[in-house]
């Protein structure tokens, strides 16, 4: 059968068509082309056009007359579509006419470059050309490093290399700096929350270095689709960008559909597993051998998933040899492999993590079949994007977990196809993160009084960090002194370089295995946890808080912990420049900075599958506080109106606040490009601050990254996704996906729930049902 | 003596500060007098009529270009007198100031001696002259790192070569107040907080006493590397003697082999002795020493059987044209194999076959 056979199949099974939550046919897409830009190096166009490549499509052309013309771009197009030729062409044509002239190419990971390298590498040698393109990252050898330093026209790295090894010694790449002429970011989104807030300083400091060398680069950005490119790549570079979104690569007809296990347990509000879903779905692929690729959330879930498929393989007898696994773990020479076969066609099915997701070329395949939301709607877009012909027709499918997320998605499908995808946000301003990067910048080059980094002159943090004896002030210019190398203890994958160390004990030799947070630690590792590793339980012998680490021994148990952390929070202070926003109507709300603490109590023990409670210990440890920053709401007009009439307030309205979080909690970060891990909530009867009925939800990356705020600007879109989640949900009285658990919030959480978000939106179409019923 | 450079300036405080200090020429540090010391090190290099020892005092150890180096201690001999000059940085605002003063004195030598200025000194002013846009003002190749000197002829013996170690166990030189190298950096912090100088005399004091030794050891390894026969301090002969052969001085290379090999009993370092000595026999073509020497390990239990029967095998290959014997050595080393590496068992196998083969052609030649 072809793909069109196979989809019509689907829709006509009754028992399968069912589970359709939203079926969306994408119509196929013709290519625009544009002939080489007259200025385009005559080599060049003449070795691009032996490749087969005889005209541009109308955004490579466009990248290339903005960075001719000496703009800042970004090139925002589908995946396949011929993106990295939007950079190669300007570097190579710049080189070919200026063979002094640099280039820096960064990219989020290292498999990723070593991909674009080849490709890179393949025009270079086409062009026979003198130049030299060279990978500079951990594991360059020290032989190498020189040649790169003073030879290398395009040096690709990664940002954390940039941080710990080039900046902090520039001296040794003058020629680079004295010369860059442009700097390609790749993948562009990757750069969001924490870790785009410490790249956006990094990029900071480049411009520093550029500086003092004479060199003012042009940035040249790719990003897969998010909502706010232009605004996320001048964010990062500083500079004013020129967007470059109308793709000119043709595309093939594609089915885009949802599938929404059937449920299996009403009262939990559990699905069928999403795996054997997956499998069911994938079964007539394999049979008749349509390319396909599965993404799974979690390495188990993929291998997994390659076990199923190869089971299929077998019982449709198809060779099982074609099938493989793709994750992070596998080694790079096996994954190279798998790439080149699943590009030449001798691997048919691979069960992939988003190891997989980046740009890593495999050609192009017919079906995608994404086992769980994967958080973003950015990234359900490029994992979508993995199937896609430029002529043929291609199919991708989500397949949803239990999870409030995925939940929410089916019953809304509309929010996925309408909603234009999130805006990728970061906060280089976050005190932390822009602290740590002056201590790296002063390193690097003193710091003038009046020099400005970023968006100001960083007046009070250099003198902060002068008291601390970081820096010393000359009179004209702040000097690093302090005597540790500053960038060592910056890490750019997190807020707080602090963290526990997980110490597996089983065997005699110890082994590493893990870490966690500061923050989180508590909660997770305390003596007795069961700690999770790659579906593997452990169990916490030792904490040794003091020199930050957990040792733990590999048990198999049929029960789970879950420790009660009483959380805190004080609010610090509230963003003045919020206050003009507040609105008049029934749900004044705030952001601001705030300090939350934590203090674990005591941890239950739970059985697997039936929750039951099987015991509970103490924990001793020391209350934990950060300071970062939350967007609040305050009840007091809502609940008034209501709470009168209720039989118990307390406990009730305890029940309300504890739902209406919670469901908040659930559905924030479908809005904010973030983990769920990033947000934590607190909700207060009487919060000290406001004296009212409180709900607060803060980040918990210390210093915070810019979500409180995006939270307090998109407060009306929030209420009204969240109220639709909990009317949506197929539960009765409150499940993990919508308001959190009927133990927590009580038999009228959910209701009460709705009240509230329905007095919030002030939905007048929406009938009020009578509170109490119960 | 502390004198500010008198060079006009707007700023009342010292730009910089420049101290010297001598010493005379008899004044004895460590085995012999500085006189003594300049000339034997002299023989050793670097080459150019006057050489300047170079010491460094620094914000940091990592290095990067937020290290500073707020002390530099120039040593020289001049007018009959070993002659210290000291350049501190007393304000972080005029190290370009400074360092051009450096560069400027510096002119007027033509070679550095340092200790571990291969890795740490020189690469560090490096990085200071660019970031002031200066020129650097040496050569990198008119330069002797003693350190590497000090590698070979000491560190198999102490199990280190750091400059208090040899200090203690090779000049017999002891510090009486000194202050210990990881706190330097924070006095220097420190003053430049207080503006307090006193508490920076101990690294005043540590530099000189850092160029003084560095002067010694210079002249010491001179010495060495000259008389190899009046040696009077530990010393790893073997390393001692891998110097002599790269200057050339190929009989006292021989003599400090052989010294080496006396009581020699770790393998990997007798195997690299043995080895070596016999590479200079066999180019001097002295095949009968070469096979005494192999001979001669057969004797002594610390070089597995099987190598040295493989080395000996070569010998009667190579040196004496002697397959048959080459051949019956071949398969004693296999015979005497032990370990799990493969490695030497095909190379044996491989000679067999060749030498099987040679042995097969010449019955050939000679049935003819």
């Amino acid at each position: 059968m072809t793909l069109a056979q196979v989809l019509e199949q689907l829709r006509r099974n009754p028992s399968r068509s069912s589970r359709i939550a939203a079926w969306r046919e994408v119509p196929a897409r013709v290519a625009h082309f544009a002939p080489f830009p007259d200025a385009v190096h005559s080599r060049l166009a003449e070795s691009l056009r032996r490749r087969g490549i005889g005209s541009l499509y109308t955004h490579q052309a466009e990248a290339y007359t903005a960075v001719a013309s000496g703009g800042h771009i970004v090139v925002v197009t589908p995946t396949a579509s011929g993106k990295t030729l939007c950079y190669n062409l300007p570097v190579l044509d710049r080189i070919l006419k200026e063979p002094e002239a640099r280039a820096l190419y960064l990219f989020p990971t290292k498999a990723l470059s070593a991909d674009q390298v080849d490709e890179l590498q393949q025009l270079v040698t086409a062009l026979a050309a003198d130049i030299k393109t060279f990978t500079y990252d951990g594991d360059t050898p020290q032989s190498a490093r020189r040649a790169i330093r003073t030879a290398g026209h395009i040096v690709v790295t990664n940002p954390d290399m940039l941080h710990t090894a080039i900046l902090p010694h520039h001296t040794k790449w003058l020629r680079l700096f004295e010369n860059l002429r442009y700097v390609v970011i790749d993948e562009l989104h990757q750069y969001r929350g924490v870790f785009g807030s410490h790249v956006a300083n990094v990029i900071r400091r480049l411009q520093r270095i550029c500086r003092f060398y004479g060199s003012d680069p042009q940035f040249i950005c790719t990003s897969a689709t998010i909502g706010n490119p232009k605004d996320h790549a001048e964010r990062l570079t500083g500079r004013s960008v020129t967007p470059i979104d109308r793709s000119g690569a043709p595309a093939g007809a594609k089915v885009i559909a949802f599938i929404n296990p059937p449920i299996v347990n009403r009262e939990l509000g559990i699905r069928r597993d999403t795996l054997l879903e997956v499998r069911e779905l994938a079964s007539e692929f394999i049979r008749n051998r349509i390319p396909t690729i599965t993404f799974a959330r979690s390495r188990l879930a993929a291998e997994l998933l390659t076990t199923y498929l190869k089971d299929l393989a077998h019982q449709h007898g198809v060779d099982a040899e074609a099938i493989r696994g793709y994750r992070a773990g596998y080694l790079p020479s096996e994954r190279r492999a798998i790439e080149r076969g699943l590009r030449d066609g001798s691997v048919n099915a691979v069960a992939a993590t988003n190891a997989l997701e980046l740009g890593i070329d495999i050609g192009q395949l017919s079906a995608a079949i994404l086992a769980g939301y994967p958080g973003t709607i950015a990234s359900t877009w490029q994992q979508m994007g993995r199937a896609g012909r430029t002529e043929e027709l291609s199919a991708a499918f989500l397949v949803a977990t239990s999870s409030p997320v995925d939940q929410y998605l089916m019953q809304h499908p509309e929010y996925f196809f309408g909603h234009s995808p999130e805006q990728a946000l970061s906060n280089a301003d976050n005190l932390l993160i822009l602290a740590s990067h002056l201590k790296c910048a002063a390193f690097e080059l003193p710091l003038e009084h009046d020099e400005v980094f970023g968006e100001a002159i960083p007046v009070d943090l250099m003198r902060h960090l002068e008291s601390q004896r970081v820096v010393h002030d000359d009179g004209t210019r702040w000097h690093y002194v302090a005597e540790q190398f500053p960038a060592e203890d910056v890490s750019l994958r997190s807020a707080s370089t602090e963290n526990v160390i997980i110490i597996d004990v089983t065997e005699p030799k110890p082994e590493v295995i893990g870490e966690v947070d500061l923050a989180s630690a508590p909660g997770r590792v305390h003596e007795d946890a069961i700690y999770l590793h790659l579906a593997q339980q452990y169990h916490v012998e030792r904490l040794e808080w003091e020199e930050r680490k957990a040792y733990v021994k590999r048990v198999d148990v049929d029960y789970y912990t879950t420790a009660e952390i009483a959380v805190g929070l004080t609010v610090l202070n509230e963003d003045q420049s919020a206050a003009g926003l507040l609105p008049a109507g029934p749900l004044p709300r705030a952001h601001g900075g705030v300090v939350v603490s934590y203090r674990p109590t005591i941890f239950k023990k739970l059985k697997l599958y039936t929750q039951e409670n099987i015991g509970w210990g103490k924990i001793n440890l020391p209350e934990t506080t950060i300071h970062t920053t939350a967007a609040w709401w305050i009840l007091a007009d809502v609940i008034a109106r209501s709470v009168a009439t209720w039989p118990s307030p307390h406990e009730r309205l305890q029940g309300a606040l504890a739902a209406l979080s919670h469901a908040l909690l659930n559905i924030a970060p479908l809005f904010l490009m973030c983990d769920p891990n990033d947000l934590g909530r607190v909700y207060e009867i009487r919060s000290p601050h406001t004296g009212a009925p409180t709900i607060y939800l803060y980040e918990r990356a210390p210093g915070g990254t810019g979500l409180a705020e995006r939270m307090f600007r998109i407060h009306a879109e929030l209420m009204t996704a969240a109220e639709e989640l909990v009317r949506t949900c197929g539960c009765d009285w409150g499940c993990p996906s919508c308001v959190g658990p009927i133990l927590e919030v009580g038999n009228t959480g959910k209701s009460d729930c709705l009240t509230l978000l329905r007095s919030a939106i002030r939905h007048d179409t929406l009938p009020v049902e009578a509170i109490g019923s119960s | 003596m502390t004198l500010s450079l008198s060079k006009p300036s707007v700023r009342p405080e010292p730009r910089f500060q420049i101290r010297r200090r001598t010493w005379p020429l008899d004044h004895v540090h460590g085995l012999m007098p500085l006189g003594d010391a300049a000339e034997r090190g002299r023989t050793l290099g670097p080459g150019g009529a006057r050489i300047a020892w170079l010491d460094t005092e620094t914000t940091g150890l990592a290095g990067g270009t937020g290290t500073y180096v707020f002390l530099i201690g120039v040593a020289t001999v001049d007018d009959g007198e070993f002659v210290l000059t000291q350049y501190f940085m007393s304000h972080l605002a005029h190290e370009a100031d400074m360092l051009e003063t450096i560069s400027e004195d510096l002119r007027r030598y033509d070679a550095l001696v340092t200790f571990n200025g291969t890795r740490f000194d020189l690469p560090l002013l490096q990085t200071r002259f660019l970031l002031s846009r200066l020129r650097p003002a040496f050569d990198l190749d008119a330069h002797l790192d003693v350190m590497t000197l000090a590698r070979r002829l000491w560190y198999r013996r102490l199990g280190g070569y750091s400059m208090g170690l040899l200090e203690q166990l090779v000049l017999g030189v002891e510090r009486f107040i000194d202050v210990p190298g990881w706190q330097i950096p924070s006095l220097y912090v420190q003053y430049l907080h207080t503006g307090d100088l006193d508490a920076l005399e101990p690294v005043f004091a540590h530099n000189a006493s850092d160029l003084l030794s560095l002067l010694a050891l210079h002249g010491l390894a001179g010495d060495m590397l000259s008389r190899p026969d009046r040696i009077r301090v530990v010393v790893d002969w073997s390393g001692l003697a891998r110097l002599l052969e790269v200057r050339q001085q190929i009989d006292a290379a021989v003599r400090c082999y052989q010294t080496a090999l006396g009581d020699e009993h770790e393998t990997a370092a007798r195997a690299r002795t043995v080895t070596a000595l016999g590479r200079i026999y066999r180019r001097r073509g002295l095949v009968r020493d070469l096979l005494d020497l192999w001979e001669g390990e057969l004797t002594m239990p610390v070089l597995p059987r099987w190598l040295v029967l493989e080395r000996l095998a070569m010998i009667w290959e190579w040196q004496f044209r002697n397959p048959t014997r080459a051949l019956a050595v071949t398969d004693d080393a296999l015979a005497n194999l032990n370990g799990g590496d493969p490695r030497p068992r095909e190379r044996l196998l491989h000679r067999r076959e060749r030498l099987l083969r040679r042995l097969g052609a010449l019955a050939e030649i000679a049935s003819l």
